[in-house]
């Protein structure tokens, strides 16, 4: 059911979760009685499916006229090298670079019309993340909460019956950062940050922190939990505000996720078959998505796949860069996009096939998305690394291309469009939001409702944009 | 202008004199004046209430008749409904006698003009049209826009009249206007059906648009103030209180709202509100308050729900706050806890003053110290010790903000300096006006005066007043600056006016380097804009009718400060006391502690006003007042709940228990484990309590994790004990801990090293140490048999290491109690 609320004013954000609104909707007691001796049903007031999002993140910006938006009829300097192939739809090209996409372009859309204002990577990561224009225009420490923190504050920190995370974040060790992706929860709290993984699945010693015990530890926890058992003795009705009980239940679905098996072999890639986990292939771009993959069948609701580094702890040639910040002088763009592509190739059209293959199409949406395109004009600097000239393009937020796969909507599109030099969108103009909208409804949260922030002031979850309506689930 | 009412209440009741029989002990109110009930109209309707001679509500026991009986009805509620023109009486009759009003109605058949800020606007505010969620969101809702709860009615009435081309409302056909039609559902609306054909809702908007859209007839009156009936009622779980509303216009006439305003209770685990004004009692004791709002006048019901259990034997009270708080535990029925042992209170009160546990030499030498003043002395010793410094250096940085954002190097200097200003002034026990007084006035360079740092995180004027307003005075701006305040009487008037303030403070560029900026007044006349009006405001301080006439070559925050600190002002002591309250008591008089309103009453509004009286009257000396917390006997109950007041939560008739802060938490944490904190710009080893800035909480997953605010607001609520899953996978298996554990010059490693102490006294410093106190004998033998079982599988060290794991799991430790 759908609550209406007030602008609520200075009330506690729990309190106002829980109550808020209740007679707004028109609730007698005997309702209010009943939520309130199910609170969490509220949560399942949001959550009207079992819906996920894989949401795979390509920091420091995807070039648009690299992928998903070729222009081969525009100048030299703005078309660059690669030219479009056909696709198993007529009518949608992918850039040559992409030829396991163009088999499977039936089962993605594209959308060529999102942009926004923010041309720094921190500004842009901000303003991609939250579906808020960032009070600071650089850094990525959040003013306002990421999607991921939304999301959990809402559904709640586990889901299922199996204690599996509600959001996970995986990326490149050291990476994994609230802060590094402007994944912050700003006012919704430090406990509503997404479970982070940082590693790379891809190597042997893959091993997720904190879910599992290390072997050595397996017997100490026992022996210490028998050993807190005997010694926690303080009567918990001291606290009449209920931290400790609640500290209790957080141990206990802590105990939960270390010790379920259930929860560890979601984690452990071992449970693939060799078929398939060459499938995605053996490089961290194509074991993370299957990781999330493997994620999001287990209960996960929102995994967010960065994708950086295709291959750690191997040398980045000289010419190419670490992530996908593709100006002359990190990199030579198309010596970039060729090292990178292929393998970026394989694991998202692997992805997207192992998802219809499943049958989860309807329930898990794939987003695929970054901070800003880049400049559709060609330049050509000195680069750091190669110490030679060579051909990049600067950030550019005006123009970006989305990928979104799955959710039940009608695939096999392409919405909006630039102009003929990929400079900006002159069909079906959107913000990022529109994105999110479209994100929230498939998750059955509605985006119109509010999150008290630490002021006191209701924030809309989105304060503006609409569901992308060609991404609108089928009937 | 607030004298009109009273007038006419003394005419109406020397007409009506000799009506309500003297001889029952019932008492007969009505939502149009004591004793009498007037209607006006055909859509009019008044509520009775009726209560007992202890203020108990008969209101839906008696029986009630009209004489002449074809004039009105009277539901079981008491809601009278007229049916004629007339004059007659009410009667109520009850067990013990009756009790009866004058009635008159007038106009019945012609009903009086509809007003559309008084009559149309709260049919749009009672079917939540223009909730913030609705069609009152910045952006309206699909295309139709309504501001918030009706405080514009000027722009809702261009809204629905003019835009769209007019085609909301059809004067031809008012049944027909998409007004109506959306609302009633028969054209497709999102919010769905919100009014009834039959209802008188629906009736009022379609007279409106029949009788040709008027904005208001000629001297249409505005609302002066609102009213509830009664105002504070005593009573018992379960029970019913049924409340009547009145609505005094300019025009010295008076109406019945009880069914047309909305109520908010701010304690639904206590008191519900209905819509028709009954309020229902749930089975929790305490105190709960409900707001009652109509257009933008509000005022409350404060209603007290004793637990009734006799109260034999209080303590001696050592000062005022006893004698208030135990006097409303005698009212309340609540018998209070014993007094706390001398282990948990030294450990509480160090926690509490010094943001530490304390050494085992200390809890030693106070356990064997005798002497009645021995509490008090160690009061006094706390706060003289540096580490008292250290700890409210670090809340008031977080309040005031201290941080460095992506700042460079030299920026991480300016907040040190800032940190270290705070803490003299707390070290010098600087009187707290003048602390205020200092940060509002700052000017200069960070390198000379450290408290400009303030201004360079809070950037804007609106920011700096939300945050001063907040800070000081306890009241919440922010609302205001896009609508008139729900709760408070603040208008976006009030709201820019008083940011006018600090609209000539300007920041000088020296060199480009926002680090190296001087701030100054900008000599130039202090106005700001009023962005709905456009008119352009002269400073004007919260609460006053009359601007400020400052000249162009004063700096206006010197008025500002002068106000802000005068002892005049109650709100400034006041947010203090309550603040630091809720640092001893776990809960503010006012919760939260930073937003006083007379919507969000004390639970001790007396204990509240004593308190802001004896800081001021001390000079706003903040030692002196923290002794006199602590010394209570309140501050020295025991946390132990008995059957009696096990639920209590609001009356203090028991220590609350607090969990320790993040940082103190991390302190203690290394402390039992014997391991070091590590921070950029830190010396290693240094104190997590005294980290001045932002970035110990961005850098230490812990301290975020537990709470620690990233001090992007003023607000107190950004620190928060909340528990969640991080903490305790943190606790429970991260290799941070484990780390801590096992260092080799940690704890643990040098306990199993140490082959000439036993393992009682080792077992027995290590709760000194985390709970200062000694173990029982089964805690002891549960240690020793651990330690002997690791001896025996040859790891002695991850005995020690295990141990101190579960001290620092334990509850015990975890919680100041």
């Amino acid at each position: 059911m759908k609550l209406n609320r007030f602008c609520p004013g200075p009330v506690s954000r729990r309190g106002f979760l829980e109550v808020g609104g209740l007679t707004a909707a028109g609730l007698g007691l005997s309702d209010f009685l009943r939520y309130e001796a199910h609170a969490s049903e509220l949560q399942a007031n949001h959550a009207t499916n079992d819906n996920s999002v894989i949401f795979v993140w390509l920091p420091g910006g995807m070039p648009h006229m690299e992928t998903y938006d070729m222009k081969p009829d525009a100048p030299m300097e703005y078309r660059g090298e690669f030219g479009p192939i056909k696709t198993n739809v007529p009518g949608i090209d992918v850039c040559e670079l992409l030829p396991r996409h163009a088999k499977i372009a039936d089962k993605f859309a594209i959308v060529r019309s999102i942009h926004h204002e923010f041309s720094d990577h921190g500004g842009a990561h901000k303003r991609m993340m939250t579906g808020r224009r960032p009070r600071i225009p650089n850094g990525t420490v959040n003013d306002a909460p990421a999607t991921q923190c939304i999301v959990k504050d809402i559904l709640g920190g586990t889901s299922g019956s199996n204690g599996m995370p509600t959001c996970v974040a995986t990326m490149d060790k050291g990476r994994d950062k609230v802060d590094t992706f402007a994944m912050g929860s700003a006012y919704l709290g430090a406990a509503n940050t997404p479970f982070f993984v940082g590693g790379d699945p891809n190597s042997k010693g893959f091993k997720v922190d904190s879910i599992g015990v290390k072997q050595s530890m397996e017997a100490r926890l026992d022996d210490r939990l028998s050993l807190l058992q005997g010694m926690d003795r303080l009567r918990r009705d001291v606290d009449e505000g209920g931290i400790m009980s609640a500290m209790d239940s957080f141990n206990s679905q802590a105990l939960e996720m270390l010790t379920s098996d259930e929860v560890r072999d979601a984690f452990d890639l071992a449970g693939e078959s060799d078929k398939m986990r060459e499938f995605y292939g053996h490089h961290t771009y194509g074991q993370r998505v299957l990781l999330a993959r493997r994620l999001v069948e287990a209960g996960s609701r929102f995994v967010t796949a960065v994708l950086e580094n295709p291959f750690p702890g191997k040398a980045i040639p000289k010419n190419c860069a670490s992530n996908w910040d593709c100006h002359a002088v990190n990199c030579h763009v198309f010596e970039d996009c060729k090292w990178r592509m292929p393998v970026y190739d394989q694991a998202i059209s692997a992805l997207i096939e192992d998802v219809y293959q499943r049958g989860l199409d309807k329930k898990v949406m794939i987003v695929v998305a970054s901070d800003f395109g880049h400049t559709p004009k060609i330049k050509a600097s000195r680069g750091n690394k190669s110490k030679v000239m060579q051909p990049g393009r600067d950030h550019w937020p005006k123009a970006m291309s989305v990928l979104v796969s799955g959710g039940g909507a009608q695939m096999g599109q392409v919405i909006g469009a630039t102009n003929s030099k990929g400079e900006h969108p002159i069909e079906r103009v959107m913000s990022p939001n529109d994105l999110w909208a479209t994100v929230y409804q498939h998750l059955g949260i509605d985006y119109n409702d509010y999150l008290m922030n630490l002021d006191g002031l209701p924030m809309q979850i989105l304060p503006f944009g609409k569901p992308i309506k060609e991404l609108a689930p089928m009937a | 202008m607030k004298t009109l009412p009273v007038f006419f209440i003394v005419s109406a009741l020397a007409f009506l004199s000799g009506f309500a029989t003297a001889k029952d002990a019932m008492e007969f109110h009505s939502g149009t004046g004591a004793d009498r009930i007037f209607l006006r109209g055909p859509e009019s309707g008044a509520q009775v209430v009726i209560l007992d001679e202890k203020g108990g509500d008969l209101t839906r026991e008696v029986e009630y008749s009209v004489e002449p009986a074809h004039m009105a009805t009277v539901d079981s509620a008491g809601f009278v409904t007229p049916l004629a023109n007339g004059r007659g009486t009410l009667i109520a009759k009850g067990k013990n006698g009756e009790v009866s009003a004058a009635l008159e109605i007038v106009d019945f058949k012609n009903a009086p003009p509809i007003s559309f800020p008084n009559d149309v606007v709260p049919v749009f505010t009672r079917n939540h049209c223009n909730a913030g969620a609705c069609h009152a969101k910045a952006t309206g809702q699909n295309g139709f826009q309504l501001s918030l709860l009706g405080y514009e009615p000027k722009a809702d009435y261009e809204q629905i009249v003019f835009h769209s081309r007019g085609r909301r409302v059809l004067p031809a056909a008012p049944s027909h206007s998409l007004l109506l039609m959306k609302a009633t559902g028969d054209l497709p609306h999102e919010g769905g059906a919100r009014l009834d054909k039959n209802s008188a809702d629906y009736r009022i908007l379609k007279q409106w648009i029949t009788s040709g859209l008027n904005y208001r007839p000629d001297n249409d009156p505005d609302i002066e103030k609102i009213s509830i009936f009664p105002k504070t009622a005593v009573t018992k779980p379960g029970a019913e209180i049924q409340v009547a509303v009145t609505a005094y216009f300019s025009d010295g006439t008076e109406r019945d709202i009880t069914r047309l305003a909305q109520y908010e209770s701010n304690n639904p685990d206590r008191i519900l509100a209905s819509e028709t004004g009954l309020m229902t009692v749930r089975d929790k004791n305490g105190n709960a308050s409900v707001l009652v709002r109509f257009q933008e006048h509000i005022d409350t019901l404060a209603v007290t729900i004793p637990i009734g259990n006799p109260v034999d034997s209080l303590p001696a009270p050592e000062n005022f706050i006893d004698e208030h708080i135990f006097s409303q535990l005698k009212l309340m029925g609540l018998p209070p806890s014993g007094e706390v042992d001398d282990s948990t209170f030294l450990r509480r009160v160090t926690i509490d003053i010094a943001g530490r546990l304390p050494t085992i030499e200390e809890t030693k030498s106070f356990l064997a110290t005798s002497g009645a003043d021995k509490r008090a002395k160690k009061i006094d010793q706390l706060l003289d010790s540096p580490d008292y410094a250290d700890y409210f250096a670090g809340k008031w940085a977080g309040i005031l903000r201290n941080k460095v954002e992506r700042g460079r190097p030299w920026v991480h200097r300016d907040s040190h300096a800032f940190y270290a200003w705070i803490r003299k002034s707390l070290i010098e026990n600087k009187p707290f006006d003048q602390f205020a007084g200092d940060l509002i006035l700052a000017s200069g360079k960070a390198y000379e005066n450290p408290a400009v740092s303030w201004y360079r995180v809070v950037k804007d004027e609106k920011e700096r007043m939300e945050n001063v307003a907040q800070v000081f005075l306890g009241v919440r701006m922010q609302c205001a600056q896009c609508h008139h305040h729900p709760y408070e009487q603040w208008s976006m008037d009030d709201y820019f006016a008083f940011t006018a303030f600090f609209s000539t403070v300007k920041a000088k560029n020296i060199r480009k380097l926002p680090e190296e900026n001087i701030y100054h007044h900008n000599r130039k006349a202090a106005v700001m804009k009023q962005p709905l009006s456009g008119e352009m405001l002269k400073p004007r301080l919260l609460g006053h009718e009359e601007s400020e006439d400052i000249p162009p070559m004063v700096d206006p925050r010197f008025a500002l400060a002068d106000w802000l600190t005068e002892k005049e002002n109650p709100r400034f002591a006041r947010v203090l006391v309550n603040r630091y309250w809720k640092h001893f008591f776990s809960r503010g008089l006012v919760e939260p502690e930073d937003d006083i309103r007379p919507t969000n009453p004390a639970t001790h509004p007396a204990l509240l006003d004593a308190l802001a009286d004896s800081f001021r009257d001390s000079g706003y000396d903040l030692k002196a007042l923290i002794r006199t917390m602590c010394n209570s006997a309140t501050y020295q109950r025991s946390s132990d709940p008995s059957e009696q007041n096990i639920n209590d939560n609001q009356n203090y008739a028991r220590y609350y228990p607090k969990r320790l802060q993040a940082e103190v938490l991390l302190d203690s944490v290394n402390e039992m484990a014997g391991s070091k904190n590590s921070f950029q710009y830190q010396p290693l080893g240094v104190r997590a309590v005294s980290l001045p800035n932002e970035k110990g909480t961005t850098d230490s997953p812990f301290l975020m994790m537990f709470g620690r605010p990233s001090m992007d607001t003023a607000c107190e609520c950004e620190r928060t004990d909340e528990a969640n899953l991080g903490q305790s996978l943190h606790l429970l298996n991260s290799d941070d801990i484990q780390k801590k554990l096992s260092n080799g010059n940690g704890l643990a490693a040098s306990l199993a090293k140490d082959t000439e102490t036993g393992d009682k006294e080792k077992i027995t410093n290590l709760y000194l140490r985390a709970l200062s106190r000694e173990p029982d004998e089964s805690e002891l033998q549960m240690a020793i048999s651990h330690l002997n079982k690791k001896r025996e599988a040859k790891a002695e060290r991850e005995g020690y290491e295990d141990l101190i794991w579960a001290m620092i799991n334990m509850k015990e430790f975890m919680f100041n109690r």
